[in-house]
């Protein structure tokens, strides 16, 4: 039953968007395959809101244990992506069968998937083990990351495409690194007409997000430790 | 000398006051620019231990002491705020037990979500799956779901998987407050076991007959500090005297104020105008000792001429009981008359023969008339007395016979 609803949760979305964007607001243009490109857009964004909020009230909710045992703390938070992975592997099969329904050919560079998704999930941790550890300390955390989510939201390019935007800011806006994977997985699964930031800026400025993703999880990683060892006295 | 498996080496927590930690952002940024007033609590303050392998361990202390937050440390729920702590080997907290129990399981699964939090994989539960539901008397019950047990029972499983843990070292804390007498006694006997198994046991309780029966060694812990490391019988001494000390003080507060207990009743012909109890070595105290020597100083006025007077003193375990009085009217000194606005002065001294234990104390003075009597001023249980000292007798009269046993050969 569940899993259930993991599927339907974002289909309903899927459909409340494109019913807006593609009848209303006639977004769809010049996007080839617009329902899966939207579907795959939402679907990894889920993943990345599902894994963070999640995450982030991963220690402080399982305050019970971690004031009596002394289990790893970190397995606290890495368990409590699990649910999020789980559903993101049934969603992408939606995906796919959209991708297939609106007949798209398979192509070798659907292989790339799985790096990005990587990608996607190292960033997803890391800002989830820097929040959950933040969410020890500051309880309004969790009201700053809902403000800030539903933003995000909007300035990644999700229920929009790029060509959209005036050119000057394209560049900024992929500098994100859930916007870099989103177009990266369109590029590679859905539509080559997908802009990605390969094809806003050079090379060296291409890799930004990618460091971005590397400095976080450092960064988060280190802030983890020094304040685990704190976390059964300040739940 | 056997290695120490668990050394502790200068070690001090201090906690944040809750009342003084930021708990949002919102705090932060209120509060930028005031000075930090943070205020530390010195929980555990320089504390050495040497725990021997093999060694069943005791801590013992009265509430707040610290002594709990020693046994997360050495489990590693907190982190020292100062000093090492080392432990050398694979451990095992029973700092509450059934952590993780989900009361939405069935007790089996949640005896196997337990066994996997102490490291065993599903195999190895199974094979000891009989034992812990037939240790823990459980049996009709392990297919209901947890929140239908009640806490007992649920105790009773935890302990039975907990025991199952193949560490090296044990930390106890205070784990056997539930459980009938029955499963008590089967504790005792697993614990029993435990230690000729050569493994080390670090074990919390406030039950001296527990500590006596166990320890090898005893740390008291009071008010942060380590007061005394060694020995069990001097340990259990140094602990007793705490409490002792507490009780004191605690009754000494009482007296302050007028207890539920205590009512003055009398015609008030006459009036206790003051009352001391005096210990042994001749000081005011709310506490007195077993068999040695006290006293009471009563100064009375009367308030009218009154006739064949007896003054007393009471003691009473129960409101209503007496136990112990002593009247000079009993002893055959009586005070013929006191004529209206005289004042007497009239001493007790004895030897206390009350066991160790907290009573109640009256004061009276009354008048006899045909074997019939009047309450002139009556200080109806005004007072508690704390009284202390080794206890050689049964029930509450103290004695100290001399018991001699024929008939065995040894």
């Amino acid at each position: 039953m569940g899993y259930l609803w993991s599927l339907l949760r974002p289909l309903f979305m899927f459909a409340t968007l494109y019913v807006v964007f593609v009848y209303i607001f006639n977004l769809n243009k010049g996007i080839a395959h617009y329902p899966a490109y939207l579907l795959l857009g939402i679907v990894l964004w889920n993943f990345f809101t599902e894994t963070t909020t999640i995450g982030m009230s991963s220690v402080v909710s399982r305050g019970d244990l971690i004031r009596k045992i002394s289990i790893p703390r970190y397995l606290v938070v890495l368990s409590s992506s699990t649910s999020a992975l789980i559903n993101l592997g049934l969603n992408l099969l939606v995906v796919f069968g959209f991708v297939i329904a609106n007949g798209v050919h398979p192509t070798l560079s659907w292989l790339l998937l799985p790096l990005l998704l990587v990608e996607l999930f190292a960033f997803a941790l890391a800002v989830a083990f820097l929040l959950s550890a933040l969410y020890v300390k500051f309880r309004d955390i969790s009201y700053i990351w809902e403000v800030f989510i539903q933003a995000a939201f909007y300035a990644t390019p999700i229920i929009y495409s790029l060509s959209l935007v005036s050119e000057r800011y394209r560049g900024w806006i992929l500098m994100n690194p859930v916007a870099q994977i989103i177009q990266d997985a369109r590029h590679a699964v859905v539509t080559n007409t997908s802009i990605t930031i390969w094809d806003v800026e050079r090379l060296g400025y291409a890799l930004v997000p990618i460091v971005l993703v590397i400095i976080v999880a450092i960064f988060s990683g280190l802030y983890f430790k020094k304040q685990s060892k704190y976390f059964a006295e300040n739940i | 000398m056997a290695e120490a498996i668990v050394s502790v080496k200068n070690l001090s927590k201090e906690f944040v006051l809750p009342q003084h930690r930021h708990t949002s952002l919102k705090q932060v940024f209120v509060n930028i620019g005031r000075q930090n007033t943070k205020k530390q609590q010195r929980v555990l303050n320089n504390i050495d231990l040497q725990i021997q392998k093999g060694e069943f361990f005791g801590i013992v202390g009265r509430n707040g002491s610290g002594k709990s937050t020693l046994l997360k440390i050495l489990a590693g729920v907190y982190a020292p705020t100062k000093g090492e702590v080392y432990v050398g080997g694979t451990l095992t907290p029973f700092i509450e037990l059934g952590v993780g129990f989900n009361p939405e399981l069935t007790g089996r699964d949640n005896v196997f979500l337990n066994g996997a939090l102490l490291g065993f994989n599903r195999k190895e539960m199974e094979a000891m799956y009989d034992d812990i539901v037939k240790f823990a008397e459980l049996e009709p019950f392990m297919d209901q779901k947890l929140k239908n047990y009640s806490s007992g029972m649920q105790v009773r499983l935890a302990f039975s998987i907990a025991i199952r843990a193949k560490s090296d070292i044990l930390l106890i804390d205070e784990v056997l407050a539930v459980g009938d007498a029955n499963f008590q006694k089967k504790c005792m006997e697993t614990f029993e076991s435990l230690k000729q198994e050569g493994r080390t046991i670090i074990f919390i309780t406030h039950s001296m007959e527990h500590v006596r029966t166990f320890c090898d060694r005893v740390a008291v812990i009071d008010k942060s500090n380590l007061l005394f490391v060694g020995d069990t019988e001097k340990a259990i001494d140094v602990y007793n005297k705490l409490n002792q000390d507490d009780e004191k003080v605690r009754l000494e507060l009482e007296n302050q104020h007028t207890s539920q207990t205590s009512e003055r009743l009398g015609s008030g012909k006459a009036t206790i105008v003051s009352h001391k109890l005096l210990n042994r070595s001749g000081r005011k105290s709310v506490e007195l000792e077993t068999s040695k020597e006290f006293e009471v100083k009563l100064h009375i006025v009367a308030n009218e001429t009154i006739h064949n007077c007896a003054v007393g003193v009471m003691f009473r375990k129960d409101p209503h009981e007496n136990l112990y009085g002593i009247n000079n009217y009993y002893n055959a000194k009586p005070i013929k008359v006191i004529n209206s606005g005289q004042a007497i002065d009239v001493t007790f001294a004895d030897k206390l023969p009350l066991n160790p234990g907290t009573y109640y104390v009256s004061f009276a003075i009354s008048g006899m008339k045909d074997g019939d009597y009047e309450d002139f001023d009556n200080l109806n249980n005004i007072m508690r007395v704390n009284v202390v000292g080794p206890k050689t007798s049964w029930g509450v009269v103290h004695s100290s016979p001399n018991i001699t046993v024929g008939g065995i050969n040894d």
